[in-house]
């Protein structure tokens, strides 16, 4: 089997795959849209904004949210016990975002949140560790 | 043209079916997505993703890695018959006489095979160093890239994302790695075993239509 098919193209095409993957960590205006997104969300649940705090819903889980509760999603969620708002400087450290997704710990809850058209959204809140197993939320989508 | 046309078709071949593969693993993320609710993505995003990064790097790694192990153990294993084996009395890596280096080069010898020393020792591999380096860079690069996307995943189900040395021990890095490393080392072996006794007219992997099932490392 000869070798003449190994093109001396790969070299900067893998450079290019590993200089593509270094974007994947450490975007700080990234982190910060989505801390924004968490705290502005607490912000409107603590305010009793539920309008407000819906928008910042993923669809999924706001669809869930009305259909568990058979009511509309700004009077379901007030009605969620969520923890009180978090800090804003500790969001922005511990948020962790990779790809599409990505969990921001306020320190008073962890919520996880997705990338769609509108900008980041939250999928799930007031969420609670079990081990290696899915975070309890009480709020979450599907 | 002609006289690097090996080169140039599969250097077209490449460039046209990672395309393929970037519209096609885009279409596929996309769909996954909308199946779980989740935000579609652009082709941009996707191409500079971690998703498509592990799919080229994990092929890549597994196909230089085969190369690197063929190449290497060409010149101590045989194969009676095939024209990938060396001839049956020449394994190892053989007299400088055979190898035509230092004193022994020929009348146009690459520069560094005939100056001798430590440039001739390092020329004399420098095939399976090139693979190998990228099959490692290719390795890492799956390794980092797949970690990325796994943890993607799991935040997606609401589970902690995990570090990388974690990842490069969980069952997902483990089972890419070995499902292309398994499909490259039975292409290779079914590949020197069956040239022993198929021909293909005219091909340089093939031995002559005519050679006797029993030539050993004789190509077309």
């Amino acid at each position: 089997m000869t070798l003449s098919s190994i093109r001396p193209a790969v070299a900067p095409a893998l450079l290019l795959v590993l200089a593509g993957l270094s974007g994947c960590a450490g975007d700080q205006d990234r982190d910060r849209a989505v801390a924004d997104v968490a705290q502005r969300f607490e912000a409107a649940v603590e305010a009793g904004d539920g309008d407000q705090a819906c928008r910042l819903l993923a669809p999924a889980t706001r669809d869930a949210l009305e259909r568990d509760a058979q009511e509309p999603c700004a009077d379901a969620l007030l009605e969620e016990d969520l923890p009180p708002a978090g800090d804003k400087a500790e969001a922005e450290a511990e948020a962790e975002v990779y790809g599409t997704a990505a969990q921001v710990r306020t320190g008073s809850d962890t919520l996880f949140l997705g990338r769609f058209d509108r900008g980041w959204r939250v999928t799930a809140a007031g969420c609670q560790a079990a081990g290696d197993a899915p975070y309890e939320c009480a709020v979450e989508g599907g | 043209m002609r006289n690097n046309s090996l080169g140039l078709f599969f250097g077209v071949l490449f460039v046209g079916t990672l395309a393929a593969q970037s519209v096609a693993g885009w279409q596929s993320f996309n769909d996954e997505h909308v199946g779980e609710q989740l935000g579609t993505i652009g082709y941009g995003a996707y191409v500079t993703s971690t998703d498509f990064a592990v799919a080229v790097a994990e092929n890549w790694q597994s196909e230089f890695l085969q190369f690197l192990l063929y190449v290497l153990a060409t010149v101590w294993f045989l194969q009676q018959g095939s024209p990938e084996s060396k001839e049956l009395d020449k394994p190892g890596l053989e007299t400088d006489e055979e190898q035509k280096v230092g004193a022994y080069a020929g009348p146009d010898p690459p520069r560094w095979a005939a100056l001798g020393g430590w440039r001739t020792r390092l020329y004399s591999h420098s095939l399976a160093l090139a693979v190998g380096v990228v099959f490692l860079l290719s390795w890492l690069a799956q390794s980092v890239a797949g970690w990325a996307s796994e943890n993607e995943h799991r935040l997606e189900q609401l589970r902690d994302p995990q570090g990388w040395g974690d990842y490069a021990s969980s069952a997902d890095f483990w089972e890419r790695t070995l499902q292309n490393w398994q499909s490259e080392f039975l292409a290779v072996g079914a590949f020197a075993v069956l040239a022993i006794f198929l021909r293909e007219r005219g091909s340089a992997e093939s031995k002559p239509v005519g050679e006797p099932h029993s030539s050993t490392g004789v190509e077309g």
